[in-house]
């Protein structure tokens, strides 16, 4: 359920539990935390407290562009699909899909019987309205980007709704996923004044939580729906009787109140952790998950030397990536072993990664025709190879990462000049303009592989009439068979094609080296133990997504 | 006096268009608009001609003098115009804030005043006393310690040790009315969540007002006249508070103009360490959220305020000096 606001992001580290992320599910056999053994299983009851870091914008599921809307929105309203924690789609409206007419129609078959919190049926009627509001020429929400590629939404019978596409687009799953408003409720209401609507301040939708009260920078306040249209499936879920979620801006003010009883879920900014595991060992239950991206070196690879894979591939071969991961980040990261995580399901286990191996490194940079100089330096045609790394100033992380790195290379024979600047003045200045070697930057992957597309699709490395690259792929990497794959992981709709297909770009795109990928961090949300039955979900860590399978035990 | 008052009425207005024109054109030429944080929350490669439809639709694409008259227009008509991130009537937006702030920042002040007046006056006294030396240091302190570091501190040293007697955060306890509690344990129950703040912001601002009273009543005790009324056989009671007392007041007065305006102005890092739901955090998620109508509503408010505040001081004087005579 929830929105799937799936789309890759660029953005600084954490983020708190269940705002940033995206997509939950059902899960055949959910994959609770190790300090949950149910001794007397699930019961119904409780009041659980969690942190809203803002004030929402609003709760309208398609006007609302900030976590904390979502936060709320997410439980009242359902959405056509959830995510299984390997991350492949389910039905949570949906009852069954189908692609047809060569991938240019989704079909998606409705459950029957969903009841809205007012007692009304949700119909197609309902998902053709909610669509086609984003899609209205007057609509001032932030989502009309995502159903750009969908033309035309029909309801074809009671429960069933056919997306007609401009071309076919497997990981539509995401694209479509928002909250379904009840389309009765907004007769006589014009699309352009959708934000007066009493209910983008007091939803009605079809999840397992209902809405009862919102009090400006204190607290929402949601109901169990005790006639939830999972809920029989789900064994009864949801179970905690009500949530109240605490306004509270201040991440030292929120660990006090985790400390104290106050809130139940908290991810603690990341020097805290060894702390809380230590000092609250058995009182605060730890969640670990991995991020869903990773902190990268971009490399120019229009630039001269860089276009030649293999001084790009030495530049890999040369850093110890485990050895700055302990140094810089103190062990809370692994190494991405490609740019799609072991936890997706379009993962490749068979990937030849690139480790490390200094020797390697310095015979890639002889076969491309470098000599080695007096200084340690490699040179060729008289020319050193001097490099230079762009990385944003202010953060203690980045410049140890970047110190290590530069040790590493001048080790094996690069000389690279470390330069940390403003993130908006290295972007506007020298990334979008091509003038760089290298930059280190953070990047968000969504739940499809599809992520992919924006960092590496040739398309998007064109630069504009300025001369700018203003989309993610400022390596400005053109490979046409990357291309190739990536389109066609677009049109394939069958998972195990997906799978194949992606499988062979993630190797290509490790051969290619146009990125180094250094860490993707390793997050721990921590919970009071009264809490049970919380679901890590990768990537995510203990989202609300799966909130309905929590239960209280006091 | 009237005719004062009403030329300095006047004078405001010009002053405030001109204070309300700087602080439009400086939001408005900050980098990214309310579209681009709306948008960017879903379109992370943000879509330029949704941009586009979106500045078009709010008038962001017209030159800044435009804009800024017609925003002063429907202002004149009492319309502060709509939140572009809360999708609602700015009134409302701030309408919600405000009466949790007044309620914070007017027991403040009123403790700050009744707690540093009479320190500054009694170290100004016994200048060099152990007490002056005492009120000194614990200034100093006060002006010192950051507020958020003293706010932290009391969380964790005070109401985590507290056994939930007094809370780490918030304004009140859900649930806790006039309706179903009656009005002394509704009122201790708001007492309990404003101990910690108002100690923050009494801590912090006791200093400068201590300060100015202690070295303002210094001065006048210097001042031939005390002699003059000490010599007449004066008790020392009635030369200090009496003689003295009225003339060390005109500087504090002075410095007491800006206050109205910092009042509604709120304390954003108070507000934001204790969850204070106030005008303070509303009006710096406005600014780094680029809600031009809501950041210029507050900087309205506290533009007349200030000005407000400076006039009430000028009245005061009379008051308090009778040299003093406005024609």
């Amino acid at each position: 359920m929830v929105l799937a606001a799936c789309g890759p992001k660029e953005s600084a580290p954490p983020a708190s539990p269940g705002t940033e992320q995206q997509g939950g599910t059902q899960t055949q056999t959910p994959s609770t935390s190790p300090s949950d053994t149910p001794s007397s299983g699930p019961k119904v009851g409780g009041e659980l407290n969690l942190r809203l870091n803002q004030d929402p914008d609003n709760l309208n599921p398609i006007l609302s562009s900030s976590a904390y809307g979502s936060a709320i929105y997410g439980l009242v309203y359902s959405s056509l699909f959830d995510f299984d924690v390997d991350w492949s789609p389910k039905g949570d409206l949906a009852e069954s899909w189908d692609t047809l007419d060569d991938g240019l129609t989704f079909r998606v078959k409705l459950r029957e019987g969903v009841l809205f919190h007012n007692g009304e049926e949700l119909t197609s009627e309902d998902v053709v309205f909610t669509m086609k509001a984003i899609k209205h020429p007057d609509y001032t929400g932030p989502r009309a980007a995502s159903l750009a590629s969908v033309e035309d939404i029909v309801a074809v019978d009671r429960y069933t709704v056919d997306f007609k596409l401009s071309e076919p687009f497997a990981p539509i799953f995401t694209n479509i996923n928002y909250g379904i408003l009840q389309a009765k409720l907004f007769e006589g209401t014009e699309i352009g004044d959708l934000e007066n609507h009493p209910v983008t301040w007091e939803p009605i939708g079809t999840g397992p939580y209902k809405f009862k009260e919102y009090v400006r920078g204190q607290y929402a306040l949601l109901e169990r729906n005790p006639d939830w249209f999972r809920s029989e499936e789900e064994g009864g879920a949801p179970f905690i009787q009500t949530i109240r979620m605490k306004v509270i801006p201040d991440d030292q003010t929120a660990l006090a109140a985790l400390e104290n009883g106050e809130l139940d879920v908290e991810t603690p900014t990341p020097a805290e952790v060894k702390r809380l595991l230590t000092e609250y060992e058995g009182r605060l239950m730890p969640v670990q998950y991995e991020r869903n991206g990773w902190g990268y070196i971009m490399i120019n690879t229009t630039k001269e030397p860089l276009t030649d894979v293999r001084i790009r591939q030495a530049l890999t071969y040369a850093l110890d990536r485990e050895a700055i991961v302990q140094g810089a980040l103190d062990g809370e990261a692994v190494v991405p072993p490609g740019p799609l995580p072991p936890v997706s399901w379009a993962y490749k286990p068979d990937l030849q990664t690139i480790g490390y191996d200094p020797a390697k490194a310095e015979q890639l940079l002889q076969e491309a025709g470098f000599t080695k100089g007096a200084d340690g330096i490699y040179q060729k045609d008289g020319q050193p190879l001097k490099l230079t790394l762009y990385a944003s100033s202010g953060s203690s992380l980045i410049e140890a990462l970047t110190t290590m790195a530069r040790q590493m290379w001048q080790d094996v024979g690069i000389d690279v000049t470390v330069q940390l600047m403003d993130f908006n003045a290295m972007n506007e200045n020298h990334l979008q303009p091509g003038n760089f070697d290298m930059a280190f930057q953070a990047f968000n992957l969504g739940l499809d592989p599809d992520s992919l597309y924006a960092l590496f699709h040739g398309s998007l490395a064109k630069p504009n009439a300025a001369g700018l690259v203003t989309s993610f792929n400022r390596m400005r990497y053109d490979n046409p068979e990357v291309n190739a794959l990536l389109e066609e992981g677009r049109r394939e709709s069958d998972p195990d094609k997906r799978k194949e297909i992606y499988g062979e770009a993630q190797q290509i795109i490790v051969n290619d080296a146009p990125v180094i990928l250094m860490y993707s961090n390793l997050y721990t949300d921590f919970h009071t133990p009264r809490v049970k039955g919380i679901v890590n979900f990768p990537g995510a860590g203990a989202t609300l997504d799966y909130l309905y399978q929590w239960w209280i035990d006091e | 006096m009237g005719r004062y008052l009403l030329k300095r009425v006047l004078n405001m207005i010009p002053l405030l268009i001109l204070a309300t024109l700087l602080s439009f054109s400086i939001m408005q030429l900050a980098p990214g608009g309310p579209e681009k944080v709306l948008l960017a929350a879903e379109d992370a490669t943000l879509d330029p001609s949704r941009i586009e439809e979106l500045r078009e639709r709010w008038g962001l694409n017209d030159p800044i003098p435009v804009q800024y008259v017609r925003w002063l227009g429907n202002v004149l008509t009492g319309d502060f115009g709509r939140s572009y991130f809360y999708r609602k009537p700015v009134s409302e937006v701030i309408g919600s804030a405000l009466p949790a702030t007044l309620q914070l920042q007017s027991i403040a002040l009123f403790l700050t005043y009744l707690i540093a007046l009479p320190l500054g006056i009694i170290s100004a006294v016994r200048q060099y006393s152990k007490l002056d030396y005492a009120v000194t240091g614990l200034a100093f302190a006060g002006q010192a310690a950051p507020s958020f570091w003293v706010a932290i501190l009391l969380i964790w040293g005070v109401a985590m040790k507290s056994n939930g007697l007094i809370p780490t955060n918030g304004i009140a306890t859900p649930g806790v009315n006039f309706e179903t509690y009656g009005w002394l344990s509704v009122l201790a129950d708001r007492a309990k969540y404003m101990i910690l703040p108002l100690t923050v912001m009494v801590f912090g601002s006791l200093t400068s007002l201590t300060r100015y009273m202690r070295s303002s009543m210094l001065e006048v005790l210097k001042e031939d006249y005390i002699r003059t009324a000490r010599a007449k056989g004066l008790a020392e009671k009635v030369v200090v508070y009496k003689h003295a007392l009225r003339n060390a007041l005109l500087p504090v007065i002075s410095i007491s103009g800006g206050l109205l305006s910092s009042m509604v102005g709120g304390a954003v890092i108070t507000e934001t360490i204790f969850s204070w739901p106030g005008i303070g955090r509303v009006g710096f998620d406005a600014v780094t959220q680029r809600d031009y109508n809501v950041s210029m509503a507050i900087m309205l408010m506290s533009g007349v305020l200030t000005l407000i505040g400076f006039l009430l001081v000028d009245i005061a004087y009379v008051w308090v000096d009778p040299r003093i005579k406005y024609d």
